[in-house]
């Protein structure tokens, strides 16, 4: 696998969407607290360092959807994927080589906007306001999601063998994980009461607060705050707001995911007939 | 005889196509086997099957030995390179940089030889050029390229003249031959370009549906197909002592059939076989090529 490895890191080197993701997290990651430092500066808001520090989290996902979608893709597409099997690679080799060379990607993404971000935040914001060890679990948490995004969408990648359909595949994979991550978010964030405001016949407006129906309890709430937790576009919506519910259990979701996604993708791959 | 690759009983079903149908054969060491058959006859089957791109329905097929459900078959495909279909090389990389990233994939310690292949192949002069600019017989030339890359014994070519204008066509049979006189390599050539094939293999396979119709080699396929008067008697023993008696080189193919190679003169051979008591049933004169050979084989079966 080492051989594999190697020869996937020699194409990463010339890459372009690699290349290019990393710019383009770099760019987001020097444009926030510039943003943050101008807004402090013409309009008096008052910002922390840490507003913005893990708001990639929310982007990463789609950046490796993009990814792993062409650079996996690309091997099916130019054939090259043959070249490998050919020369007697064997095939959970090959799958666990691009799942290692997509992982580090994610890391490298994740690196490529925290990185510029400290060195032009610290300056202009100020340092973090929040205990040392949120922000570093925090970022362990994200940084095992890239990794589990990672896995599902080199799972994919590898599955399925049109690189057209396996980006629609990833990139629709990617923003639906953050959609239903919304949308269980604004479930649990209902709130437990709500005030209900009622009109009198001469005018008068009372308001009266009533318990919310719409509000989760007991084990609905239990299974919606898991489905948001296990989801990776919950946990990104969760981090980047710095709101985990259950900070500890994120990551070993996260571990979850990568497991399986590469079992599963591992054990297609070894049946699949290759073209 | 020593193989490089026997198959026994091999099968591919898609759903319910056979693909390929208890299809055996054998490449000898050192052959240049053209696998002949007509679009969507089962070579390129054959091919990603024994590339280990895809696996065999039932039946199998040794590889230098070794069984194709040997767990140290990949062992046997170091030795192998191949072309299935199209070249398969990275587009929107230099031939160098493609050939660097098979030295990698089979791990070599360094990229020794590399300017070697390069030349061999006639892709030593495009600097930073991508694959992707280039023609396409400059990219089955890279794609054979890396396909040398770790010196295999054994390499597998699908349809590799298929699209190339009468230039590459020459380039890519004289890299062959010169390939399998200079280094040895054993060359499995699937093709349905037949004069092309004759022009360089020393064995053949047809296939048809499937099915092997025939192996034989080039020789003897030569020897079937050398001119010759094919000659129906009532009895080849004495047709036998009149040939000999004339010096002639002869087959006999059956207790009424045989061959002729020779010329003579047909009314002299028949007053001498009336001597031998023996009448003439049939005579014909045959000349056939490679191609009136594959049509009479396929066209055969077909009919069968």
């Amino acid at each position: 696998m080492t051989r594999l490895l190697s020869a996937g890191f020699l194409r990463l080197k010339k890459n372009k969407v690699f290349w290019g993701g990393l710019i383009l997290m770099a760019a987001w990651g020097i444009f926030m607290p510039v943003k943050m430092h101008l807004d402090a500066v013409q309009m008096g808001y008052v910002y922390r360092i840490e507003d913005g520090f893990f708001v990639y989290a929310m982007g990463v996902g789609v950046v490796m959807a993009v990814f792993c979608s062409l650079f996996i893709g690309t091997d099916y597409n130019d054939g090259t994927i043959r070249n490998k099997i050919i020369v007697g690679g064997k095939r959970s080799a090959v799958y666990l080589a691009n799942a290692v060379v997509s992982s580090v990607v994610g890391l490298a993404m994740c690196a490529a906007y925290l990185l510029p971000y400290l060195c032009v935040g610290l300056p202009l914001v100020g340092g973090f306001t929040v205990p040392v060890e949120m922000v570093l679990l925090t970022t362990f948490t994200i940084l095992l999601l890239s990794v589990a995004v990672s896995s599902v969408f080199t799972c994919i990648a590898m599955v399925c063998q049109y690189k057209s359909v396996a980006a629609v595949i990833c990139i629709l994979l990617a923003f639906g994980f953050l959609m239903t991550g919304m949308v269980l978010a604004q479930m649990l964030e209902a709130p437990k009461t709500q005030e209900v405001y009622s009109y009198a016949i001469n005018g008068e407006i009372s308001s009266v607060e009533e318990p919310n129906p719409g509000y989760l309890e007991g084990t609905k709430r239990e299974i919606v705050q898991t489905l948001h937790d296990i989801n990776p576009g919950g946990q990104a919506i969760q981090c980047a707001g710095m709101m985990a519910v259950n900070p500890y259990r994120l990551p070993v979701y996260s571990l979850a995911i990568i497991v399986l996604a590469t079992g599963a993708g591992c054990v297609l791959f070894r049946k699949s007939d290759l073209k | 005889m020593e193989y490089v690759l026997q198959t026994n009983g091999l099968t591919k079903k898609y759903r319910h196509f056979k693909a390929l149908n208890q299809l055996t054969m054998n490449v000898p060491k050192g052959a240049i086997y053209g696998f002949v058959g007509r679009n969507g006859a089962g070579k390129t089957t054959l091919i990603r099957l024994i590339c280990g791109l895809q696996f065999p329905t039932s039946g199998g097929y040794t590889l230098y030995g070794r069984k194709d459900t040997d767990k140290d078959i990949s062992k046997s495909r170091r030795r192998v390179g191949a072309v299935v279909e199209t070249p398969s090389i990275y587009l929107d990389m230099t031939a160098q940089d493609n050939l660097k990233h098979q030295y990698r994939i089979l791990g070599l310690p360094s990229y020794a030889g590399m300017e070697d292949i390069l030349k061999l192949v006639g892709l030593a002069d495009t600097g930073d050029k991508r694959a992707g600019n280039f023609s396409l017989g400059m990219r089955q030339r890279l794609g054979i390229a890396i396909a040398l890359v770790g010196s295999p014994d054994f390499l597998v070519l699908d349809e590799p003249v298929n699209g190339l204008d009468p230039q590459g066509i020459i380039e890519i049979r004289e890299l062959i031959l010169k390939l399998n006189r200079e280094r040895q390599i054993t060359f499995l050539v699937s093709s349905h370009i037949l004069d092309e094939l004759s022009r360089m293999a020393t064995h053949y396979g047809f296939i048809d549906r499937g099915q092997m119709v025939k192996e034989v080699s080039a020789a003897d396929l030569e020897k079937s197909c050398r001119k010759c008067i094919h000659l129906e008697v009532t009895d080849t023993g004495a047709l036998a002592r009149v040939l000999d008696g004339m010096d002639a080189e002869y087959t006999i193919l059956s207790d009424r059939e045989a061959d002729v190679y020779a010329k003579i003169g047909v009314s002299r051979l028949t007053l001498a076989l009336a001597e031998e008591n023996c009448d003439v049933i049939s005579l014909r004169e045959r000349d056939e090529s490679l191609e009136s050979y594959y049509v009479s084989l396929i066209g055969g079966q077909k009919n069968d």
